[in-house]
């Protein structure tokens, strides 16, 4: 096996070769994406040291109620080559749509000088959440196929006569 | 992400195409292109938008199943990779389901062959939705082989990422008993002792201890080890009394995962344990 355990957090390249019809207006790198790589468990790669926790949890925050937000940098040293003079975040949020949000808004954007890399992190999730997380994602399908059908074939006009 | 019918209408420019062409186009170019990285970036792009169902009907017109399946059975692992995870996108979707069910062999085989961390992983998550949703009969998906590569997988993995999304070890429950619920127990097992009836306090008032073994039971019963399973031997202890109207939470842990599989489980109320013990199981095997 080559790839060690944080090989899925680092940044990929930008595709830069797509057919003009399928370029949309960002770059983006040619990745896939299944329930089993999201997770409400972020790292955040990328911040200035210069002791910007509190910072970063305000921000953070400004997208959903945050459940934890502590730097790994020390840990993570080990594992995977960091920019020099940054720090790494481990976010967990208390829900996977605000993740979601909070990945796509802030993911290569400017923070104090320095440039955000966000990558999901489910190899942090419990076992328990792991699981609820694949239950939810059945509950979302469902719900997201209800909208969808209710938004093409509106409701039929009630009639007045009784039944 | 998620898109509704008016986000779709409003991202297509005036001269443009809509979602359901811009598939068609998508598939019909994995066809005709000879060059291989434009084939990766189509597949992605399928894959990805398989995981929203408002795309799945253009998907399946389109027969993005079948580019799906060609890139399963590429020799490059980037579209293998984007066959996977599109499938385990898609796989909730009734006909995509059974179209996987079809092609259950190459999936095994895939995921039996393969060194490639990420294809594991979205071939877990494909293979855990598929028999969550009864989609696929656990004999004909849990093969020797595949079980064998399961184990090779959980003992070297040092990706975290999968060695959790191994068969669940833990299912956690709340439950909540009510005074009526000790009511019909009652009446259903003629268990009338005062000290769960109105007679007493509801303060110095407990649930049947029976009661709390059957909650347990259910669970053990359909959801870990789940239906089939039959209980052989339980021995558990009833450590404080289990109060009504408070949440507990009932937990059952896999020990051993065997044909005679081992289980530990308990009761616990505002962090105390009212109930615990263990089962050994008979569970429901490939050739039963």
């Amino acid at each position: 096996m080559e790839e060690t355990s944080s090989d899925h957090h680092k940044r990929m390249e930008y595709c830069t070769t797509r057919l003009q019809y399928r370029q949309g207006r960002e770059l983006k790198a040619v990745k896939v994406y299944t329930v089993a790589s999201e997770s409400r468990h972020l790292l955040i790669f990328g911040v200035p040291k210069i002791n910007l926790q509190a910072n970063l949890k305000t921000k953070l925050q400004g997208f959903g109620r945050l459940e934890s937000c502590i730097c790994i940098t020390s840990v993570m040293a080990s594992k995977m080559e960091l920019e020099a003079f940054t720090d790494v975040f481990a976010v967990k949020f208390e829900r996977l749509d605000v993740a979601r949000r909070a990945k796509r808004m802030l993911d290569a954007r400017p923070f104090y000088g320095g440039i955000l890399h966000i990558s999901y992190a489910p190899e942090r999730e419990s076992q328990q959440e792991l699981r609820e997380k694949l239950l939810q994602r059945g509950q979302e399908v469902a719900l997201r196929i209800r909208c969808n059908r209710r938004d093409e074939d509106p409701p039929p006009k009630k009639s007045r006569e009784a039944k | 992400m998620f898109s509704s019918h008016r986000h779709l209408k409003r991202r297509t420019p005036a001269q443009g195409i809509d979602r359901r062409e811009y598939i068609g186009h998508l598939v019909e170019e994995f066809h005709t292109t000879t060059n291989i990285e434009a084939q990766e970036q189509v597949t992605a792009n399928l894959a990805n938008f398989a995981y929203d169902p408002i795309n799945w009907p253009y998907l399946l017109e389109a027969d993005a199943l079948d580019v799906f399946v060609a890139s399963l059975e590429s020799q490059d692992q980037h579209l293998k990779l984007h066959g996977i995870a599109a499938l385990c996108n898609i796989c909730l979707d009734k006909s995509a389901a059974k179209f996987i069910r079809e092609h259950l062999n190459l999936l095994i085989g895939l995921f039996v062959r393969t060194d490639h961390p990420e294809i594991v992983l979205h071939s877990l998550a494909l293979f855990y939705q598929l028999l969550e949703g009864g989609q696929v009969d656990r004999e004909l998906l849990l093969t020797p082989s595949l079980l064998r590569t399961v184990q090779e997988w959980r003992l070297k993995a040092q990706d975290q990422r999968i060695v959790k999304l191994f068969a669940p070890q833990q299912v956690q429950v709340v439950k909540r008993f009510s005074q009526s619920d000790l009511e019909q127990f009652a009446q259903f097992t003629g268990d009338h002792n005062y000290i769960h009836s109105l007679d007493t306090p509801v303060e110095e008032r407990r649930v049947h201890g029976a009661l709390l073994n059957a909650v347990v039971a259910g669970i053990i019963g359909t959801k870990l080890p789940g239906p089939g399973t039959v209980v052989l031997e339980q021995n558990f202890r009833f450590l404080k009394p289990c109060r009504i109207e408070t949440d507990t939470v009932v937990t059952v842990r896999l020990l051993e995962a065997r044909k005679i599989a081992t289980v530990e489980y308990d009761c616990r109320q505002n962090d105390e344990v009212v109930f615990a013990g263990r089962a050994k199981l008979l569970t429901r095997s490939q050739t039963d």
